[in-house]
């Protein structure tokens, strides 16, 4: 029986129009499993930031669709989509991106803001969460007054909240040193080893052992699968 | 952890954008307030001053009737009394000069002229002057067919009067008349107390003309109030003209406002693309970003509808006097709070609705874009 849990199938993604045109992603196909570790790697500009945006279904492609858990997601409208990631998906964006006015507490919230859940349910889930990235005590402290590490496990923690099959991430430890960067890494493999599936965007080839599976990519094709 | 929470946090953070346009919503308000009060108070007072230039009704009796000077009180007693500014009598009747008949009017000297300040004798006014009873005031006209001026001496039936002056001609039927003291012509003519009619000046703002003739019909049974259509056109079409010019320059005043907070929201949206993409990248819906502006627009605009309403009020009782020759009366009154609450959510909502469905739409990738 087929374990796929994400599909991604002939994607191909244009910008611009001729003779202008710059084409990003050429006819991409790839398949996830469930509870895979994949690192997708390649030097800037070769396309795999706009191809995890895709696959977090946050960048309608050109041509192609994208298939998880059975559902082509660019077949959804809008509003549609936004709920599916919502109960589906978790981002660690590049540099944190946590609102500078809420506590790592309440960035964590963000995902359960617009569940039917009661605030203490919210808060509850959020602190469980920020335990698990080791960041309880600090659960209060504007982002400000965290370090660049404390920063980026509130981002993974909020990433993880709403407890999603599938948590991608965008260059996490591109503003970290080395030893914090580990850290971080380390943190993906236990979410991992929980059974959720990791996708990461790197152009670090030093992150590539953490992962089970290292997908490379070229000028917007895929040159290694991994696997 | 809700919207409304996110709305909050949001609006202290950015507080001095947000400050910029409670003050833009509060100027627009505070203008619009005051102007509302001093138009409103310049609308009473120019109705007033149209009011009292000439009479807007006039008061005769029917066929069987006969009008007297003590009637005057009565109107004055009535309901309407306190509306009425000018009663001037008139005994009105035919003497002959020369053997030629002539128009002679008897008249409240200072009634009369203060009801027409447009009669004058060299120009000046004669509301307050002081006649003897043997003494008449001519029309242009009349003087000049007569060839009298001031100080020359006239005959009405066998009795000299003195000529106190001739009017400015004013190209109307005063213009052919003699103006006598009332009682002096009563006693002339032997006519007692009688009146021919009442010329009333009463104001309007309050009580319409026609509402002011219908009560004294039934205050002096026996005589007909017949309202001055011409005056009465011409009240509302001067106040009509002016309350269209305040109107205009309203809405220009709300325009700015609206122009204020449209830019001000546009950069503040500009500037929270990368918040929304994030909010729109785990799964928040478009109304869930209508909500989080929609709550900050609503405090902003309460914001400064409150404290518009309280400068405006002030603003109106001092710059009225100053800009406009006006006292207002009126302070703060709760229709009021309401109309600059109304005005200030309308600054607000038109300025922002146009910026929220932008942020709205916002595409998710925009939080990769940092």
């Amino acid at each position: 029986m087929s374990n796929i849990l994400m599909s991604v199938k002939k994607i191909h993604k244009h910008y611009g129009r001729d003779p202008e045109r710059v084409h990003v992603l050429k006819s991409i196909d790839l398949d996830i499993e469930k509870g895979e570790s994949v690192s997708i790697m390649g030097q800037s500009g070769s396309g795999k930031s706009t191809l995890l945006t895709i696959m977090g279904g946050l960048n309608e492609p050109t041509e192609g669709a994208l298939e998880i858990k059975n559902t082509n997601l660019y077949d959804l409208n809008h509003e549609k989509r936004a709920e599916f990631r919502q109960m589906n998906l978790g981002f660690v964006f590049q540099q944190f991106q946590l609102l500078s006015y809420l506590t790592a507490i309440e960035n964590v919230m963000l995902p359960l803001v617009t569940l039917k859940l009661t605030n203490k349910e919210k808060r509850f889930r959020a602190m469980k969460v920020l335990k698990r990235v080791g960041l309880e005590d600090k659960a209060h402290r504007l982002p400000n007054q965290l370090s660049g590490g404390e920063q980026e496990r509130v981002a993974i923690a909020r990433a993880i909240v709403n407890e999603p099959e599938i948590v991608l991430a965008d260059e996490p430890t591109g503003s970290l040193d080395t030893k914090t960067g580990d850290e971080i890494m380390n943190v993906f493999g236990e979410l991992n080893a929980s059974g959720m599936t990791v996708i990461m965007v790197t152009h670090n080839p030093v992150y590539a052992k953490y992962f089970k599976r290292v997908i490379t990519m070229k000028d917007g094709q895929l040159t290694n699968l991994g696997g | 952890m809700n919207l409304m929470q996110i709305a909050f946090s949001n609006l202290i953070r950015r507080r001095s954008k947000a400050m910029l346009m409670v003050i833009g919503i509060m100027v627009g308000v505070a203008t619009m307030v005051s102007f509302i009060q001093i138009v409103e108070a310049m609308r009473l007072d120019l109705g007033d001053r149209i009011d009292e230039f000439g009479a807007n009704a006039i008061v005769i009796p029917d066929k069987v009737s006969q009008l007297i000077t003590s009637d005057m009180e009565a109107i004055r007693a009535s309901e309407i009394g306190i509306y009425v500014n000018i009663i001037s009598p008139k005994l009105i009747d035919v003497v002959k000069i020369d053997d030629q008949d002539v128009l002679i009017a008897g008249i409240e000297v200072n009634s009369e002229f203060t009801q027409k300040p447009w009669l004058t004798i060299g120009g000046s006014d004669l509301s307050m002057i002081e006649m003897a009873d043997d003494e008449i005031i001519m029309g242009a006209s009349t003087a000049d067919n007569f060839q009298v001026s001031k100080g020359d001496t006239v005959t009405i039936m066998d009795k000299n009067f003195r000529v106190y002056g001739v009017l400015d001609p004013v190209g109307s039927e005063e213009d052919g008349l003699i103006f006598a003291p009332l009682h002096s012509l009563q006693s002339l003519l032997g006519r007692g107390d009688d009146i021919s009619m009442f010329e009333l000046s009463a104001y309007c703002n309050a009580c319409p003309i026609e509402e002011v003739a219908m009560v004294v019909e039934t205050a002096l049974p026996g005589t007909r109030a017949i309202p001055l259509s011409q005056a009465a056109t011409y009240r509302d079409q001067s106040i009509g003209e002016f309350e269209l010019f305040g109107m205009t320059l309203s809405l220009v005043v709300l325009m700015i406002s609206v122009l204020v907070v449209l830019t001000t929201m546009l950069t503040s949206i500009q500037e929270r693309v990368n918040e929304i993409g994030i909010f729109r990248a785990i799964g928040f819906k478009k109304r869930h970003i209508i909500t989080i502006f929609g709550v900050e627009i609503m405090v902003i605009s309460l914001m400064g509808g409150i404290l518009g309403v309280g400068i405006g009020v002030l603003m109106a009782k001092v710059l009225g006097p100053y800009l406009a020759d006006v006292q207002i009366v009126e302070a703060f009154s709760l229709k009021l709070g309401i109309q600059a609450i109304m005005i200030a959510t309308g600054i607000g909502l038109f300025g922002s609705i146009y910026p929220v469905i932008k942020a709205s739409k916002l595409d998710p990738i925009e939080a990769f874009r940092k």
